[in-house]
């Protein structure tokens, strides 16, 4: 291949395929099935009882009655799948940081500490469900047996406070991904403009604001973003502690789709249209999200490539 | 003048206080239910779902049961197997095309890179049919190879992601300084970019390998006896007439355990702290 | 003197292993020698794949596996799956017609979803099969109402029961005692009797049962149901009833009897309510007879020793029982060899020559010569009540009833009544509201 023109290395189509190619063929074709079938079976009534022989083709009706409201729990489902992602990934990023923060100095034994930090991580989610529910019994759980001792008892998993209750297991289970994630970006900024910062008499405050936030910006970017993600489609753990209930009040989506396709009435159709649904409400968020994020990316590193990639064909 | 050192010593140690008080808070949320599994895995049953019991005479029949009646070292082979497959695969794919997407410019790139993301955005069950039906039509259902490709829909986007955060914290001028030398991309990729993402590549690892081994509904319902791994035990122990919660606690215990210890082993990268003044120098 | 006497321990040693299978089998009988030999000499060294839940039933065919593979060399691999899943599993292997599994066990509950989806073989032409299933199998001898209730579907024999269930009522003695109080006899004193003990010592509650969203609900709900003089649906014109007074009026009840138990009684399945009931938490609980093991041993329950059990109280409508239980069947795309070897396992499994091991390392009585035995029914002094409970099971059935209605749309029926009783439960709907509004979708349901 013709050696490019150094710095015009970043606008080589022919490194960029080389580099591209491999993975997103790899990707294309693993998930070209399932995007198909989704599409496709979502436009139909196939149901897991009657036999793939026995679909027929529906059309829009399985959006439209969504959308007309004769699913009455899908709408509660979209509301309380925000509110979840709302609270989980905001409560994560701030607790996430403080503990990034926290271990970003030295410490005697730290790599014993991590081990602790990695812990809900590394628990199957099934299993953190049950653990949890056996936590939460009001009558034999353990927090309200240590409640018990300031005379309180809570109805952990009854209707008001069930949602905060599955709330606290994600964000115990995954503050510590978004820890490790900032820990890690934190680890990696050189102490140069800490430096500088000090001899400039600033105050931590303010190197906090000015310093390491946007240093750690594109890390928490896509810690954010991979957490909201994930938090549309949890599924395992908020099953076995409530399986959506009581009534709908934690009824996900995902667990709508889940019961509306797999849970004695195999409505595969509508629960194809549901997934669609929360397919394109991920995609909106996000696509917010990142709007949101390279609007008031700092102009420095946005022009550093700019600057760096034009320009250089008239060097010799 | 004493007295002033004395006192901003004595800040110092009450910084030092705070700081290990903090992390024993910290230690103490995240790792308790961990702990109160691993005591409900040497209970019987009735101290079980009794929690006013603390003090108990612990039995060790359930995880010795759980090792020879439920085949546990099996599901543990074939979990090792694919976990540490797909998550070799994913990097060595993931990690060009994250470069690609920090460094190059091209058209559309943030709608490529989007569009990877979007495939993981749903919810297990809503692949676990279109696999099942594709893997029999394949033939190669209940092999730890359907779970290897499966697995890396979600993998290698999210690496691309990870890595992509990663290599795009990296001043650009590290790099041009080694072409002017006249290093090409390749070997400026190999020899500068890799060595400086280390903690980054780590932590993907281990949270690639975290996602895979605990990965529950595709593992059970695409496999059934030679390639189970280690999550789906966790259904053995639901029985129609209660939860065994002593062999279930017993195989979350045992599940978590090497994954623990990989991290641990791989922490050692991470933590190794990196400054650009070392390098420039 | 030596080379002889080597000679004869070789010979001896030789005898005893190649007799041995015999020798082991001495204890069974001529006919039973007679059919382990066919099923050895035709299926010997194939293996048969399981498709299971974790239940006692298994626990006893696992512990009885042992030998069964020495007698017959038929090897038997199990996988364990949990019954929401395993339903889910062995609906997606039907659809891919893979043959996985040989031998399934099935929920009666799901049969009416399994039959049109071909899940389960018919297994008429086995029973049938003189060689594969001999004489002292004893098929007749299983309780009618389970073969019949729960192994079948619409005429057609899919399972061989091995575990039947039905409801009824546990309480605890000491309790009653101290408050002189009878032991229910209707559903109105279960009721009362539940509001009597909510709050009357520290911690204690009136009863337990099932309440989570969805068909835990719906099971919960339909052991008071039938007595109440509900129903889903009329079992004669498939007219959908959800809304009849008479449903309204049960759920209305049920609703009433569960806010007589623990606060976070809407997330229970039988699980919890078991456990709160051992822990000594309510003073009642009223689930399923298979339970009762884990109820009486000190192991698992702190009130062994002081709890007593009655039949299903009688209602407004008549003394009724519920009736639900596991199947053994066969996967009809299994290959024709392991499928009959299959059911050679099932056979032995089930026969009523080894009922009394299978009962004894914890397998559910179906037989009615187990439920009559002196022996078992001494270990068991809860067999009589049981039997007294199967019997108002049975009024159901002679009335024209049964407890799972079917009809292959049952499930999805039951589904969406458990989904809005949740709903009544939570507050979030009255129950005529809740019940009108599932009127329409299970309308829609039946109509489809």
């Amino acid at each position: 291949m013709r050696k490019p023109r150094r710095g015009s290395y970043w606008t080589s189509r022919g490194y960029l395929l080389r580099f591209l190619l491999p993975s997103m063929i790899v990707l294309f074709v693993i998930v070209i099935v399932p995007m198909v079938f989704l599409w496709y079976v979502s436009l139909t009534n196939y149901d897991l009882g009657k036999g793939w022989d026995q679909r027929h083709f529906a059309g829009l009706s399985n959006f439209l009655m969504l959308f007309k409201g004769e699913d009455r729990d899908f709408w509660p489902a979209v509301l309380t799948t925000l509110i979840f992602l709302a609270c989980t990934v905001t409560l994560e990023f701030i607790i996430g940081l403080a503990v990034a923060m926290l271990f970003n100095r030295t410490i005697a034994g730290k790599a014993v500490w991590m081990a602790f930090l990695i812990i809900p991580l590394t628990i199957t989610p099934a299993v953190i469900g049950l653990m949890w529910k056996l936590m939460y019994n009001t009558e034999y759980g353990v927090l309200n047996f240590l409640l018990n001792f300031i005379n309180l008892k809570i109805n952990w998993l009854g209707p008001r406070s069930a949602l905060l209750s599955i709330i606290m297991v994600d964000v115990w289970q995954w503050t510590p991904f978004v820890a490790l994630m900032l820990y890690a970006g934190l680890q990696a900024i050189s102490t140069e403009p800490y430096e500088s910062a000090v001899v400039d008499g600033a105050s931590s405050l303010q190197i906090f604001r000015f310093i390491t936030l946007p240093l750690l910006r594109p890390m928490i970017v896509v810690a954010v973003l991979l957490r909201s993600i994930d938090a549309l489609r949890i599924f395992d753990t908020v099953y076995v502690l409530t399986k959506g209930g009581p009534g709908n009040i934690t009824e996900l989506l995902s667990l709508h789709i889940y019961r509306v396709g797999f849970e004695h009435t195999g409505w595969i159709g509508r629960s194809s249209a549901v997934a669609i649904v929360l397919l394109i409400m991920a995609t909106i968020i996000t696509t917010i999200f990142m709007r949101v994020v390279n609007i008031t990316r700092p102009a420095a590193i946005a022009n550093r490539i700019e600057e760096n990639t034009s320009g250089f064909g008239s060097a010799a | 003048m004493a007295s002033e050192a004395r006192h901003r010593r004595r800040i110092r140690f009450l910084k030092r206080v705070g700081l290990y008080a903090g992390l024993v808070v910290v230690v103490v949320g995240f790792a308790f239910p961990f702990y109160w599994m691993l005591t409900t895995s040497i209970k019987t049953r009735i101290e079980t779902i009794n929690p006013a019991k603390w003090i108990f005479s612990p039995t060790l029949e359930n995880l010795v049961f759980v090792f020879t009646k439920r085949n546990f070292l099996m599901y543990l082979k074939n979990s090792l197997l694919t976990v540490a497959s797909t998550t070799l695969l994913s990097l060595v794919l993931a990690l060009p095309a994250a470069y690609a997407f920090a460094r190059f410019r091209f058209k559309g790139k943030e709608n490529l890179a989007f569009t990877v993301l979007s495939l993981r955005m749903l919810p297990a069950m809503c692949v676990v049919l279109p696999y099942f039906l594709l893997g029999r039509f394949i033939g190669i259902l209940d092999t730890s190879l359907i779970l290897i490709i499966v697995y890396m829909s979600f993998n290698i986007p999210f690496a691309i992601w990870m890595l992509r955060g990663f290599i795009e914290d990296i001043p650009i001028e590290i790099e041009e300084a080694a072409w002017l030398d006249g290093c090409t991309l390749t070997r400026s990729l190999f020899k500068l970019i890799i060595p400086l993402i280390g903690p980054g590549v780590a932590a993907t690892a281990i949270f690639i390998v975290i996602q895979s081994w605990n990965e529950f509904a595709l593992a059970l319902f695409l496999t059934s006896f030679q390639a189970r791994t280690l999550p789906t035990m966790s259904t053995m122990f639901l029985s129609v007439t209660g939860i065994v919660w002593g062999e279930m606690a017993s195989v979350g215990v045992l599940t978590t355990l090497p994954v623990l210890v990989f991290s641990l082993i791989i922490q050692k990268y991470m933590i190794r702290g990196l400054t650009f003044g070392a390098i420039k120098g | 003197m030596r080379r002889p006497t080597r000679l004869l321990f070789i010979l001896v040693v030789l005898s005893l292993v190649v007799g041995g299978q015999s020798l082991f089998a001495a204890g069974y009988g001529a006919d039973v020698e007679k059919w382990l030999a066919y099923v050895r000499a035709n299926y010997g060294g194939t293996t048969v794949t399981f498709a299971a839940t974790r239940h006692p039933a298994i626990d006893a065919m696992q512990a009885m596996t042992d030998e069964f593979t020495q007698l017959t060399g038929i090897t038997v691999k199990y996988d364990i799956i949990e019954e929401g899943y395993l339903r889910n599993k062995l609906l997606i292997e039907a659809q891919g017609h893979t043959g996985t599994y040989d031998v399934l066990l099935l929920d009666s509950f799901s049969l009416a979803e399994y039959a049109p989806a071909n899940v389960a073989a018919d297994l008429k032409p086995f029973l049938d099969n003189a060689s594969l299933t001999p004489a002292w199998y004893g098929y007749n001898d299983i309780v009618t109402a389970y073969r019949k209730g729960i192994g079948m579907y619409s005429n057609v024999v899919y399972g061989v029961p091995v575990a039947g269930e039905t409801r009824y009522v546990g309480y605890r003695t000491d309790l009653f005692q101290k408050y002189g109080k009878q032991p229910p006899k209707t559903m109105d004193d279960l009721l009362t009797l539940a509001k009597f003990f909510k709050g009357k010592e520290k911690d204690l509650y009136g009863i337990a049962m099932r309440a989570q969203k969805g068909i835990h609900f719906a099971s919960g709900w339909m052991t008071t149901m039938y007595q109440n003089g509900g129903q889903f649906l009329d079992q004669k014109t498939w007219k959908v009833l959800v809304n009849s007074p008479g449903t309204v009026y049960s759920l209305e009840y049920y609703i009433d009897l569960l806010n007589q138990g623990p606060p976070d009684i809407s997330v229970y399945t039988h699980e919890e309510a078991e456990s709160a009931f051992a822990l000594g938490k309510t003073a009642m609980w009223f689930d399923s007879t298979a339970l009762t093991p884990w109820i009486l041993d000190t192991t698992k329950s702190l009130v062994a020793d002081k709890v007593g059990f009655v039949p299903p109280p009688r209602g407004r409508a008549g003394a009724y029982g519920a009736l639900a239980g596991w199947d053994v069947g066969l996967s009809p795309d299994a290959k024709k060899k392991s499928q009959e070897a299959g059911w050679a396992f099932i056979v032995w499994m089930t026969s009523q020559i080894k009922a009394k091991d299978y009962v004894k390392q914890g397998g559910t009585p179906v037989r009615t010569s187990v439920y009559s035995d002196p022996e078992l029914v001494k270990q068991n002094w809860t067999f009589p009540i049981q039997l007294e409970s199967l019997g108002r099971a049975a009024n159901l059935v002679n009335d024209g009833i049964l407890w799972l209605a079917p009809h292959p749309k049952f499930l999805k029926v039951i589904e969406v009544a458990g989904n809005y009783g949740s709903q009544v439960l939570a507050g979030q709907l009255q129950a005529k509201q809740a019940m009108d509004l599932a009127q329409g979708e299970v309308e829609k349901i039946m109509s489809e």
